[in-house]
């Protein structure tokens, strides 16, 4: 019995009966939301928020709060292609993602470092590195939209995992090949995050520091692996965006950081660190997603998406406080 | 010396010419219980520390199994079996149970993954040796605190410990916990574990100790058996004065009207049928064990958290206390039972704390603060309070535990009260300041204020309350005066189970 008590207590159960209940509300007003082509929609538009919600995942559960992702994504991917370009690089499309991932890594470095060293607030450190890396693209490299990538991207590009027709909608749907990456990189972070002893030194880490390095933790090796981590997947999503796009453009993820963060928070991650599943990030990202995309569907026009998605991030972090002021309540009496 | 499992000899350390331990030695033999007392700042923390590798000695030798150290390090602590317990257990609330328990193993033994059955196993079995009752897979966060404490013994136990160091264990548990750890620690002395024990807490190093050592200012003043000490010599030995206190007498006639009555008071789920007077010059206190309600009564004669139904009077016309204003209104003061983070805001000076309650006191034209005025008012209770400090713009959290307590009622002595009502007055504070502070209490009290203390701590209750409310899951079952009745009668009237054993202890 206490185990079903456990769900309901639980932010992704709210998650996801909010999202069953938007989906039926959808239906019921277009009749189109269980459509083959809507549902893959779904699944490739969560394929970008979702990888940056792994990454923020993982910096969140040890205690922080990264903001650096949308630039040094963007300067990861923007780096990658115009060496390529420079290259004429026709290549296998792996050493692209590679590339990326590699500036990705030292990017991230940069941030693991001064946090390890310094112990600075992570929302400091990563806010300095993200204007950085946006002064680097636009003063240093000059970025601008580069339309025309090199010839093995575009031919990931246009490559399927899955293509469909549905006769309700009279639409074809697809899902890009490039679904894969998020997958496994979906799969790889859980079993990091749930069996390996550095996943859960992280989530020790957030817990409680000092316990962690009391019990021989070596937490320096921790954050700089978490934001060397953090670093590949914003390498890996860059390219992944690039592949998604089919062109290259550096300011594709501006003012992505507010939304993915409110995704993971929406899906009960704890701010404060130390909880948070991998369920809840997905369960968060696909909130999202759905209303973004499928309100669409009704012809509700774009200011009001924004207008929900505020109201949803209240609502997240309203369950969240509404938790702790009702646990701090029972353990008051005696 | 086969049968010693630490020995430490001549240690002495240093913190920038300070000197924390001088010369001190101890012992603990295979398989003993040993209690390691000392007042705040004797340096007992600093030994635990020394013993666990976290800091190296000056001088002085550990004998650890035989072997001979100049210093250790945490990592060879662990390894030789010492494995320290500390106030705040480090434990990780997120994690599960099992990997609380498991978790310094995996790292010790440099395990890539963590949840193997082996792991789990491992953890299951020991918590059934000790008697955990928990669910494995259940979040640290959602157990009780000695619940808590015995997944820390289980992370200890599996890393083989041979001397379990606890730091001052018993004070957050309850009675009946503090019952069950010690019979813990017995168990576990019979599979041949020692334990070093920190403590303050006379009656329970009474109870369970079989030797102990106490060091005073770095020193160690004596080593020697629980059956050949009297409190008396106890005291003196931790505090180096011969410290006692008679029994309080209210010296008013309580004739006159009640400065505080109240009837009925109720409120659901945590008392009922509170009904009481107080006198001025009374110093009354109302004892439970926790749980018994008597924390939420305070609260709400402070108006903090209302009782639902009942009346209140006060001088014989009836108030309303709905608010922590309207109590200060009335001139009610409250000293909460967590300095720390009810009473003091410790970043901020002595003065500010002193002087915040009253900020209306120190106000000149246009609202403008009168900082002299309040410097003189602060330097003047400063004074004749005994605070130990020469500056009042030093941040609260400097101070010890007995002077923050006294620049707490400081606060509310400022506001001139007519009543004060105390909240286990005297917890974690060193045993001079304890004797000083009921020197304070009963000054109060020769003044008419009336006083009311809410407290566990049954011998401070018994010297300095003139008459006594016994409280019981919720409500009062029992009025007496101190004269009349006697500590052991007390501990059995609050459902203690101490009182047997204080008949022992004498």
């Amino acid at each position: 019995m206490d185990r079903v008590k456990k769900i309901y207590t639980r932010n992704e159960f709210y998650t996801a009966a909010l999202i069953l209940v938007l989906a039926v509300f959808i239906e019921l007003r277009s009749g189109l939301f269980f459509t083959s082509n809507n549902i893959l929609d779904i699944l490739r538009g969560m394929i970008v928020p979702g990888m940056l919600g792994l990454s923020e995942y993982i910096v969140m559960v040890s205690g922080g709060c990264d903001v650096s992702f949308p630039y040094s994504a963007a300067l990861s991917m923007y780096s990658t292609i115009i060496l390529l370009k420079a290259v004429n690089f026709t290549g296998n499309v792996m050493i692209a993602f590679l590339l990326s991932c590699l500036f990705g890594i030292v990017i991230g470095m940069v941030n693991g470092l001064i946090i390890m060293r310094y112990r600075f607030p992570v929302l400091i450190v990563t806010l300095a590195t993200c204007s950085i890396c946006q002064g680097i693209l636009f003063g240093i490299l000059n970025a601008h939209e580069i339309p025309v990538i090199p010839q093995p991207i575009q031919n990931l590009a246009k490559s399927m995992l899955i293509r469909t027709y549905s006769e309700k909608a009279q639409m074809a749907g697809s899902l890009p090949l490039v679904f894969l990456v998020f997958f496994i990189l979906t799969a790889a972070v859980w079993f990091l995050m749930r069996r390996t002893t550095i996943g859960r030194s992280i989530f020790a880490v957030g817990g409680d520091v000092s316990s962690a390095e009391r019990i021989g933790i070596k937490v320096n090796f921790v954050y700089m692996f978490i934001y060397g981590f953090a670093g590949f997947i914003a390498g890996l999503t860059g390219m992944t965006r690039v592949v998604l796009m089919d062109t290259c453009h550096p300011n594709t993820f501006s003012g992505m950081d507010m939304t993915v963060i409110a995704a993971v928070i929406l899906g009960g991650t704890k701010v404060t660190g130390g909880s948070g599943s991998i369920t809840g990030v997905m369960l968060g990202t696909m909130l999202f997603v759905i209303v973004n995309n499928s309100l669409q569907l009704m012809g509700i026009p774009n200011y009001w998406q924004k207008f929900f998605l505020g109201v949803l991030i209240v609502l997240g972090t309203g369950i969240a406080a509404f938790q702790v002021s009702r646990k701090r309540k029972k353990g008051k009496a005696g | 010396m086969d049968n010693t499992i630490l020995s430490l000899k001549g240690i002495s350390k240093s913190f920038g010419g300070v000197h924390a331990l001088d010369q001190v030695d101890l012992e603990v033999k295979k398989g003993q219980i040993h209690c390691l007392m000392g007042e705040n700042g004797s340096g007992k923390s600093t030994l635990i520390k020394i013993i666990s590798g976290v800091y190296k000695p000056d001088q002085g030798e550990i004998l650890l199994n035989g072997r001979k150290y100049e210093s250790l390090t945490p990592a060879e602590s662990v390894k030789q079996g010492v494995s320290i317990i500390y106030q705040d257990f480090s434990v990780f609330p997120n994690l599960t149970v099992a990997e609380n328990i498991f978790f310094g193993y995996v790292i010790a033994e440099n395990q890539k993954l963590t949840h193997n059955q082996e792991n789990i196993r491992k953890a299951q079995a020991i918590a059934k040796e000790i008697g955990l009752e928990a669910d494995m897979g259940e979040i640290l966060e959602n157990l009780s605190v000695a619940q808590k404490q015995m997944v820390a013994i289980c992370r200890a136990l599996l890393n083989n410990a041979r001397l379990i160091i606890f730091d001052e264990p018993t004070t957050a548990l309850t009675q009946k916990e503090v019952k069950r750890l010690f019979s813990l620690i017995r168990d576990m002395r019979k599979k041949g574990v020692s334990t070093l024990f920190v403590s303050h807490k006379l009656e329970e190093v009474f109870e369970i100790a079989e030797e102990f050592t106490i060091i005073r200012n770095g020193k160690k003043v004596i080593t020697t058996f629980a059956a050949s000490i009297t409190r008396e010599k106890f005291i003196y030995y931790m505090t180096g004065r011969k410290l006692s206190e008679d029994q309080f007498v209210c010296k008013e006639k309580t004739e006159q009207v009640p400065l505080l009555e109240v009837k009925g008071l109720f409120m659901e789920g945590a008392y009922r049928d509170i009904s009481f007077s107080l006198y001025p010059g009374e110093i009354l206190g109302i004892v439970g064990l926790l749980g018994s309600g008597r924390t939420e009564l305070a609260l709400s004669l402070f108006g903090m958290e209302p009782a639902q139904k009942g009346q209140i009077f006060k001088n014989g016309k009836e108030i309303k206390l709905t608010s922590v204003k309207q109590a200060m209104e009335h001139h009610i003061g409250y000293v909460p039972e967590d300095r720390l983070s009810e009473g003091l805001f410790l970043p901020q000076s002595i003065n500010w704390n002193v002087g915040i309650s009253n900020l209306g006191m120190y106000a000149g034209r246009l609202g403008r603060l009168l900082k002299d005025k309040m410097r003189t008012v602060t330097q003047q209770y400063v004074k004749s309070l005994s605070v130990n400090t020469t500056e009042i713009d030093k941040p609260a959290n400097f101070l010890s535990g007995g002077n923050q307590q006294k620049v707490v009622i400081a606060r509310w002595l400022s506001c001139n009260p007519e009543i004060m009502i105390f909240n286990c007055p005297t917890v974690g504070v060193d045993i001079a300041a304890k004797f000083d502070i009921h020197k304070i209490l009963r000054t109060l009290a020769a003044q008419k204020i009336g006083i009311i203390i809410i407290s566990d701590d049954i011998p401070e209750v018994y010297a300095n309350c003139n008459r006594i409310l016994i409280m019981q899951k919720g409500q009062i079952v029992k009025e007496l005066t101190n004269t009349e009745t006697s500590e052991t009668e007390l501990y059995s009237l609050i459902g203690s189970e101490y009182a047997d054993e204080k008949e022992a202890a004498g």
